[in-house]
């Protein structure tokens, strides 16, 4: 245990002490800070409204539409003139308007705009406020008393949604989040163990290492160490996430993603912390067995390009059933109690699909049970490998010694 | 505390690395382990740390088998092997501790040796910004900081300068005499010599010879002849000539004097009085003592053995 503990205190420290590390973890803590106070620096509150000028509407008219044209067009100034659709085009071409509406007709009008954007709804606001003042006259016109035309024309269709399992329309993006984070923190993490445990190979540390330690003392601490240091970065990113997405929400009322991300619920957080924490195990284990077989640390982007694969396999599926919405489908529930898919199939069930509480803990189980074999195997391969020089051997042969009794025959 | 290494045997596949090594080192003194490359010193040494377990054979302390638990080792690879981005007190630092010293007791030691090896102004770089000189001495140091009881040394002088190697071999000789024991080995014959009591020359994974260094010298054949004369032309051509059914070859000229391969030890005698009765202008003829260089050649130049790790 001793010997543990100083491993993994090695691990931790060294890459505490890590510049690379270090500055990007304050990178990113400062990118969170810029990217949530931005909208704080850049409120548009001061600014001038843009002009929208309107044509070819009657004098005595002028006064109720304005009220309408403002309740709908809250960031645009409306100014009535009597230009012809010429001149309008003309005005917008040299700024005087930011766009312009000639109404060509009781029902028809022509939008004069500079530029339009993809978020540009203009055209459809303007269509139904012509259409309701259409119908509105033309109800009069039929004989109704205006204030029954008033009714008929306000009156409105009353829903009630009620969600059985999840509301995908606000999961989906903190779940999006989540994984994203879940599969960062796996592959960024688990390569790092990677990279280490060939470093120590391939600079012959691990001779010394050896013959001054247990080997499972030495993977577990290696991989627990990084883990831990790979923790504190999460945690201080995601602490900084979350404290300058809350300082700053009040400028973010209107963006839905940023408000669903910043209400997700604590038990979703607490099921990501825990599939991060049990898929980061599994995998690394995984990356440190086989990187213990490269020879050179030039050899371990190919070395351990199946795990890799195996993990974006996972990311993929998931995203895919993420992005269809049907995340309780077939292939999610078997995913989701493989142990080398569960972290994020059973994470994205939890999240947005509709999954029993005795799954969960089947998929937990499994996995857990899972990570500690993987952990007893990949130190078995790990303790043949570290020693084996020269051309790689094949995985299997490494499987049959490292399964066998017989104590590192190399 | 003595060292016994009883008949082990280690095959990597079909390769048999090992046929069945035994010698003994013992405390204050240093055991040489001799051969050329692939000869299986480095397979032995793995073996008694435990790196390697050997298919047959045991090792053993004072009659007990050997376990690391109750002996403590220090070992220096061959192979160099330390964090080239770590801190060099660090390094020290969490080797020692993985020795079993608490954190306080190593940072002492890792300053004591740092001292002693004239390297404290490295204390805080980084093993990468050091000479390859200066790498050795901290592997060194990582190998000695827990004070072990057996030291292991697998080629410790090579690629040292000779004030280094100088250093070295005065820590090497202070452990001796503090009665530690090591095993050490070196292609550096000059080294061997000096610290070594027995030696063992690996060829092909078989000890060929053993036992002490001057034991092995007596027991070699007394058939070279040195000779040292004004007019070595007219010397060689009368050798030549007149005694060509003494002699293995002509006479070979080394270090300005000539040096004569009997074809047998039994013809000193008869060598000495034929060159007495010549009318050759000799200045001095004396039997030569081999170096252990020459029973090292002779005992490994044919065949080569091969290191599989």
């Amino acid at each position: 245990m001793k010997q543990f503990m100083t491993v993994f205190g090695f691990e931790y420290k060294n890459l505490l002490k890590n510049k690379f590390f270090l500055v990007t973890t304050l990178l990113l803590i400062l990118a969170a800070a810029v990217f949530f106070s931005f909208p704080r620096f850049f409120d548009n509150g001061g600014e001038k409204k843009s002009s929208m000028a309107f044509s070819g509407i009657e004098q005595n008219q002028q006064e109720t539409l304005e009220k309408t044209f403002e309740k709908a067009f809250p960031d645009k100034k409306i100014v009535f003139t009597d230009l012809s659709i010429k001149e309008l085009k003309k005005a917008v071409e040299k700024e005087k308007y930011d766009s312009a509406v000639f109404l060509t007709g009781p029902a028809s009008y022509a939008y004069i705009a500079k530029n339009i954007a993809i978020t540009d709804t203009t055209g459809e606001t303007l269509k139904s406020i012509l259409k309701t003042r259409y119908e509105f006259s033309e109800m009069i016109m039929q004989g109704i008393p205006p204030d029954k035309a008033g009714e008929i024309i306000s009156s409105s269709v009353s829903a009630k949604i009620i969600t059985i399992g999840k509301d995908q329309t606000s999961s989906f993006f903190y779940t999006y989040v989540l994984i994203f984070a879940l599969y960062m923190i796996i592959i960024l993490y688990g390569q790092l163990v990677a990279t280490n445990v060939a470093t120590e190979k391939s600079s012959r540390v691990m001779e010394i290492l050896i013959t001054s330690a247990k080997t499972n003392h030495l993977i577990f601490g290696k991989i627990i160490g990084t883990g831990l240091a790979g923790l504190s970065q999460a945690v201080s990113i995601f602490a900084a996430v979350f404290i300058f997405c809350r300082i700053n929400l009040s400028f973010w009322e209107d963006n839905f993603v940023i408000k669903t991300v910043a209400d997700m619920p604590a038990d979703i957080m607490i099921y990501a912390f825990i599939f991060s924490l049990l898929g980061y195990f599994i995998y690394a284990f995984m990356y440190g067995a086989i990187a213990s077989l490269a020879s050179r640390t030039e050899d371990i982007n190919t070395t351990i390009m199946p795990v890799t694969f195996i993990l974006i396999a996972a990311f993929a599926v998931v995203i895919f059933a993420m992005n269809t919405g049907d995340v309780d489908s077939m292939l999610m529930v078997v995913c989701s109690h493989f142990p080398l898919t569960s972290p994020m199939a059973m994470f994205v069930r939890i999240s947005m699909g509709d999954v029993a509480a005795l799954e969960i803990a089947l998929s937990i189980i499994i996995l857990f049970v899972s990570v500690v074999l993987t952990g007893y195997l990949a130190t078995a391969i790990y303790r043949v490998g570290v020693l084996l020089y020269g051309k790689p051997p094949k995985i299997s042969e490494v499987f049959k010694i490292a399964v066998s009794k017989k104590d590192n025959p190399y | 505390m003595e060292l016994k290494v009883k008949d082990i045997t280690k095959n990597f596949g079909d390769n048999e690395v090992l046929k069945g090594i035994s010698f003994s080192a013992r405390a204050g003194e240093a055991f040489g382990l001799l051969g050329r490359n692939g000869a299986g010193k480095t397979t032995t040494m793995r073996i008694i740390l435990g790196i390697f377990k050997s298919d047959s054979g045991i090792i053993e302390v004072d009659g007990i088998p050997f376990d690391d638990k109750n002996i403590s080792t220090g070992y220096m690879p061959e192979e160099k092997g330390l964090y080239p981005k770590v801190k060099i007190a660090d390094q020290l630092i969490y080797f020692a501790m993985l020795k079993g010293m608490k954190r306080n007791s190593a940072k002492t030691a890792v300053e004591k040796w740092l001292a002693k090896l004239d390297m404290s102004r490295y204390y805080g770089t980084k093993l990468m910004n050091l000479s390859k000189g200066n790498q050795q001495k901290i592997q060194l140091a990582a190998a000695l900081l827990h004070e072990p009881d057996l030291i292991i040394l697998d080629e410790p002088f090579s690629g040292l300068d000779p004030v280094n190697a100088s250093v070295l071999e005065n820590i090497i000789k202070e452990l001796i005499s503090e009665g530690r024991t090591v095993i050490f080995s070196s292609h550096q014959m000059n080294y061997i010599e000096s610290f070594c009591n027995e030696i063992a020359i690996l060829k092909g994974g078989k000890i060929v010879v053993d036992g002490g260094i001057p034991e092995i010298k007596r027991s070699y054949p007394r058939d070279r002849i040195v000779l040292s004369a004004g007019d070595k032309k007219a010397v060689s051509d009368h050798i030549i000539s007149s005694m060509a059914d003494l002699t293995v070859s002509a006479p070979v000229i080394k270090d300005g004097q000539m040096q004569i391969k009997l074809k047998d030890k039994d013809m000193k005698n008869e060598f000495f009085r034929r060159i007495a009765t010549s009318d050759m202008d000799i200045d001095g003829i004396y039997v030569k003592e081999p170096s252990l260089t020459d029973i090292f050649v002779d005992h490994t130049e044919d065949k080569e053995g091969r290191e599989t790790q």
